[in-house]
């Protein structure tokens, strides 16, 4: 069975180069343009999601709160998450990470190393399951 | 020595030996006597050296054998202080084997120094005397064993009568000695519980009152009298009776000691009647008188007819001796039987003696008895006296009127409160009353004598007795009365002084015969008047110390004393008393006005009666001058009356001299204050300035007509910083620390205007005066505020650099991301190709490559705008340009639709032509506005855009319905990269508003918004046509 990612972005062009990329490595993908949009995906493919891939600036809320939100809710926290973000500063990944992200990508990125950051992500959380 | 027996019971010891004690052999006291316990406080087991002295020698040398019967001696002082002892006496009875010892022995009195009254007035706490007796000490012969029960009878004894007696408070005997039970005949047991009257009394005995002895004894001293006593035989015998009450330590009568002494110093002399020749012709010598004899052993007077008639007695009429005694004074009576009966001796055995009887009818007379012993008892008494009875009642009567004269005047005399005299001729005194001579003694052991007897009595020198028949001799001789002062160092130190008068009286042959000399204390007025003096010489001494001219002047203006700081030269002072300042100038060779100056302000005083004073400017011969501040104080009596006047002259050169010199130098720092920029001010608590100077008046624009005037400080200040000054103020008087601050007002140009001012506490000054400054600060704080903004200016610079850095990364990394993975894509579309299983399009793909190129050349194209706007390098070149199309051209570039699909609302007002303006520019400043009306309302209506012309201003409005920027944060919108708080999550760099600002005033225009978060925002610009 494929493994599902949600990709939270809302610069479409980059969203849709993201979803091919990402199904072209052999997942499944869930697509949200926001966060509240992303919220709803959640709530109702929670246990198919294996991932969530989710930028940082986002029209309505931010990247941190959706972070924040999800490894808060019991049914959501073990979800690996990863950032793709336009900062690039240490400062942001560290906060990011410290925050629970289990990964960060910064923009822009190459298809080979956001698959990388993605696959050993899930792997972990296999791992640890 | 009679075995002494140990088993005797000790009460039975003690009812013979009340005194006895017992002592072991380390001689601590086992037990003792009960009457020894009422004279000493004594405790079984205190050591006998501990309680008496002891004077038998060498008792710790002794054995038991030797001990006994040994005579002893202990003494004890009854008080702490020495006095009072009491002497045991007797033999010591060491107890075989057991080693105690008994001290069998009574006290003893010591006759030879019985009470005299001399010790008695001088001593009143004699009780026992020194009661030791050497000559009727208790001897070995006389002792004898009680023990052994044995007695030696009294009455064989040769010795005179006596003995002792110890009684309790109430006078019950408790213990006799054995000098009493032999003189009386009864033993100790026979007599204890009894009075000693009821022993010793019999017929003949006077009654002396029981109540007389009890009252005499509460008297604590010893007291005597006489009485015939009787023995067992009932043989009679004069005896002394000596009561001497026993205290204890609490000075509370505890008993009494008897001591009784023989009197009897007659007694059958059968020698005596070889003198009867002797009787008849002594009886022949009072011939005419009353004729008596009388046998002083038997108490048997025989009298003749004539002496029973000068009583007033028949001749029938039997006359025995007890009538006798019944008729004569009690006086008389002691006289006779203690002072003529006992005194007769061999030598002097005849006696005359004055004395008062009553006759028959009761009548007393006076009487005067001739006596002399015709026949003496064996023991040396006298036995038979033989006398005669005289009346001498008219001539005695005589001479006590006399006496009784004399004694009337001298005692007015010795009341009178003066020294009275009077002396003989010879300067021997008659009479002196008690004022002159206090002691009664020596009053009368002076009459007969002179001064130089009293000198020598009282161990005077013999000056004062010179002195005193110089004065006496002088009055004698020149018949009148004198009168001198006397003046004597008493021994204590102390004055008297005594007027004395002497008057020389004359006898009918103007001799004198006698001299009366009248002295009066008057040291009380020679002592006051001395004060007087010496108080006045005081107060003249300070007032010469006192480093002031001084003058006391009387009403007429002539001086009464100056002292030494108004006049150095002693002659003048001395001179210038009764003089005045007319006087004074021309002695000096001054100048009379100077004395008319005085008198101007003499006359000023008298007229008000109230002091003034005044500045008086003397010049010295070098030019200098001296200043005296005078004052002229007037004193009045009670009726306001001008009494003195007071002059009172103080150098004040020096503070003339200092004031004028702080007058210079005030002048001085005024000048300099005037000088200086700062504004200086002094004031007072209230702010009340007394002082400003130049510049304080130039920095507030006072008129220089107000410097009379005195101005509140605060009156100067505007409402809110009065507050804040007068703070300051009480900041100062509370804690005396400067304080400082910075006022701000309005001033007169109508400019803010900077005050710095600070304010102290004026050093020195006695009243709370404070000093302040003030300088104009505007400029400098204008200066300031326009450093602090490019300060401002330049950190926000910084902060936007960073902020440039961080967006401009941000921004480019989006489209780089959509480029990079778009690219990836199209290879792996490619790829795909080859294995055939794409259905992706790559002319998407490389269209949104093209996109993001185009996106990222507008971000560096605005970068470059906005470095050239900051380094001010825009070429800006007005064009006419069409204003409708070129509107709509915008319209329908970008935003119909825009990216998101909105398309925007264009109005453009039909007024709106064609104008001069930068094309670039503002197609740059609108399109920006749009973009962010965009960017900023997702979601919502489109944007509006309006075009008009007001007030000839082209006015360009861009609304949106979207976010709003916090008001707070609206101030800082015109600046590079700034971006709203709210906004964060939107992209952008917040580099528009500045190309939007830089636009607008390159055309002299203005821009200005209106936002209300959550419900859009509307800016607008305006140029100028």
């Amino acid at each position: 069975m494929k493994e599902t990612v949600l990709i939270i972005e809302d610069e479409l062009a980059l969203g849709e180069s993201i979803k091919f990329i990402i199904e072209a490595s052999g997942f499944e993908t869930l697509f949200a343009p926001a966060g509240f949009a992303a919220f709803e995906l959640l709530k109702k493919h929670a246990a198919e999601i294996d991932l969530i891939i989710c930028d940082i600036n986002l029209p309505d809320i931010s990247g941190y709160n959706i972070l924040t939100m999800v490894k808060n809710e019991p049914g959501l926290y073990k979800i690996p998450f990863i950032f793709l973000s336009a900062y690039a500063d240490e400062k942001d990944v560290l906060k990011s990470l410290n925050m629970g992200a289990d990964g960060y990508v910064t923009k822009p990125f190459f298809a080979k190393e956001l698959i990388k950051v993605i696959r050993h992500a899930i792997l972990k959380k296999k791992d640890t399951a | 020595m009679v075995e002494p027996q140990f088993n005797i019971a000790e009460n039975q010891i003690n009812k013979l030996f009340p005194f006895y004690i017992l002592i072991d052999r380390y001689h601590h006291i086992k037990s003792f006597g009960s009457s020894l316990a009422k004279v000493v406080q004594l405790r079984p087991g205190q050591k006998l050296s501990e309680i008496f002295t002891i004077q038998t020698p060498d008792l710790d040398k002794h054995n038991g054998d030797e001990i006994t019967g040994t005579h002893y001696q202990l003494i004890r002082c009854l008080d702490g202080a020495g006095r009072n002892p009491i002497l045991l006496q007797g033999e010591l009875l060491s107890i075989k084997d057991s080693g105690d010892i008994f001290f069998l022995g009574s006290p003893k009195v010591n006759r030879q120094h019985g009470i005299s009254n001399s010790q008695r007035r001088n001593n009143t706490q004699i009780y026992h005397e020194d009661i030791f007796s050497k000559s009727s000490g208790v001897t070995t012969t006389e002792s004898y064993s009680l023990l052994s029960g044995s007695a030696i009878s009294p009455f064989d004894s040769t010795e005179n009568i006596k003995g002792a007696a110890i009684t309790d408070a109430k006078g019950a005997i408790e213990w006799v000695d054995r000098d009493f039970e032999r003189t009386t005949g009864y033993q100790l047991h026979e007599v204890i519980g009894l009075r000693p009257r009821q022993v010793i009394y019999g017929s003949r005995s006077t009654h002396i009152p029981k109540s007389y002895v009890d009252e005499m004894v509460k008297l604590k001293e010893p007291f005597s009298f006489d009485n015939i006593g009787y023995n067992r035989r009932n043989a009679s015998f004069w005896f002394r009776t000596t009561v001497q009450p026993i205290l204890n330590s609490n000075n509370e009568v505890k008993g009494r000691y008897y001591s009784f002494e023989d009197v009897t110093s007659l007694k059958e002399n059968e020698s005596a009647l070889r003198e009867t020749q002797e009787l008849w012709k002594f009886a022949m010598d009072g011939a005419g008188d009353g004729v008596w004899f009388y046998d002083l052993i038997r108490s048997d007077l025989q009298v003749s007819l004539k002496f029973k008639e000068i009583l007033g007695w028949q001749p029938k009429e039997a006359y025995r001796i007890e009538d006798f005694i019944a008729s004569m004074q009690p006086e008389d009576l002691e006289h006779i039987r203690s002072g003529i009966i006992r005194r007769f001796t061999k030598s002097e055995p005849t006696f005359s003696y004055e004395l008062q009887l009553k006759t028959k009818n009761g009548q007393p007379k006076y009487y005067k008895s001739k006596g002399k012993v015709i026949e003496w008892a064996e023991d040396g008494r006298a036995r038979i006296v033989f006398g005669t009875l005289t009346d001498i009642n008219e001539e005695k009567l005589k001479d006590i009127e006399i006496r009784e004269q004399r004694e009337y005047y001298q005692r007015i005399l010795n009341e009178l409160p003066a020294d009275v005299i009077i002396l003989s001729p010879d300067q021997k005194f008659r009479f002196l009353n008690k004022s002159a001579v206090k002691d009664d003694w020596m009053r009368e052991w002076l009459i007969g004598k002179d001064m130089y007897d009293y000198c020598r009595e009282r161990n005077l020198p013999t000056d004062l007795a010179d002195s005193r028949k110089k004065i006496f001799d002088e009055a004698t001789a020149r018949r009148v009365a004198s009168k001198e002062v006397d003046r004597r160092v008493k021994p204590d130190g102390t004055e008297e002084y005594k007027l004395r008068f002497l008057y020389p009286f004359l006898d009918k042959d103007e001799n004198v015969d006698f001299l009366v000399g009248f002295g009066i204390d008057i040291t009380e007025q020679v002592l006051n008047e001395k004060k007087l003096i010496e108080q006045k010489e005081y107060y003249h001494n300070i007032l010469d110390a006192i480093p002031a001219d001084i003058a006391i002047l009387s009403p007429d203006h002539k001086y009464e004393f100056v002292n030494r700081s108004a006049v150095r030269d002693p002659e003048m002072r001395k001179w210038i008393i009764g003089k005045d300042d007319y006087d004074y100038c021309a002695r000096r060779n001054l100048p009379p006005a100077i004395a008319d100056g005085r008198r101007a302000k003499f006359l000023d005083v008298l007229a008000t009666n109230e002091s003034t004073s005044f500045i008086d400017e003397i010049s010295n011969d070098d030019g200098t001058s001296i200043f005296k501040l005078r004052f002229f104080h007037p004193h009045t009596s009670s009726g306001g009356a001008l009494k003195f006047l007071v002059g009172y002259g103080v150098d004040i050169t020096e503070q003339v001299k200092n004031k004028r010199f702080a007058e210079l130098q005030e002048e001085r720092l005024r000048m300099v204050l005037n000088m200086i920029r700062d504004g200086v001010f002094t004031f007072d608590e209230g702010g009340h300035i007394n002082f400003i100077n130049n510049s304080f008046r130039h920095i507030l624009n006072i008129a220089d007509s107000n410097t009379d005037r005195p101005l509140s400080f605060f009156d100067l200040l505007p409402a809110a910083e009065i507050i804040k000054v007068k703070q300051k103020l009480s900041q100062l008087i509370q804690t005396g620390q400067p304080q400082y601050g910075i006022i701000h007002f309005i001033d007169y140009r109508g400019q803010i205007a900077y005050l710095d001012f600070s304010l102290t506490k004026a050093i020195g000054s006695i009243e709370a005066a404070f000093v302040g400054r003030i300088s104009d600060i505007t400029e400098i704080v204008n200066k300031e505020e326009g450093l602090k903004q490019i300060i401002a200016k330049e950190k926000e610079l910084n902060l936007s650099k960073s902020r440039f850095v961080k967006i401009t990364s941000h921004e480019l990394r989006t489209p780089l991301a959509i480029i990079l993975a778009n690219a990836e894509i199209l290879e792996m579309i490619q790829n795909a190709r080859t294995h055939g299983t794409s259905n992706l399009d790559p002319a998407v793909m490389l269209k949104r490559i093209i996109k993001e190129v185009t996106i990222m050349t507008d971000i560096l194209d605005q970068l470059m705008t906005i470095s050239r706007i900051e380094a001010d390098n825009i070429e800006f070149k007005r064009q006419t340009v069409d204003l409708p199309s070129f509107f709509t051209g915008i319209k329908h570039d970008l935003f119909d639709p825009h990216t998101d699909g909105r398309v925007l609302e264009l109005h453009i007002a039909a007024e709106v032509t064609a104008a001069s303006i930068d094309k670039n520019l503002t197609r740059q400043a609108v399109v920006n506005l749009v973009n962010n009306a965009y960017k900023y309302s997702p979601g919502k209506p489109a944007p509006v855009m309006q075009v008009g012309i007001e007030n000839r201003n082209l006015v360009i409005s861009v609304t949106d319905q979207g976010l709003g920027i916090p008001a707070e944060e609206q101030g800082k919108l015109f600046t590079s990269f700034f971006r709203a708080t709210n906004v964060v999550n939107i992209q952008g760099t917040g580099l528009g508003l500045i190309v939007v600002d830089y636009a607008v005033k390159k055309h002299s225009g203005a821009v200005t918004f209106k936002s209300q978060q959550h419900e859009g925002t509307t800016f607008s610009i305006s140029f100028p046509l």
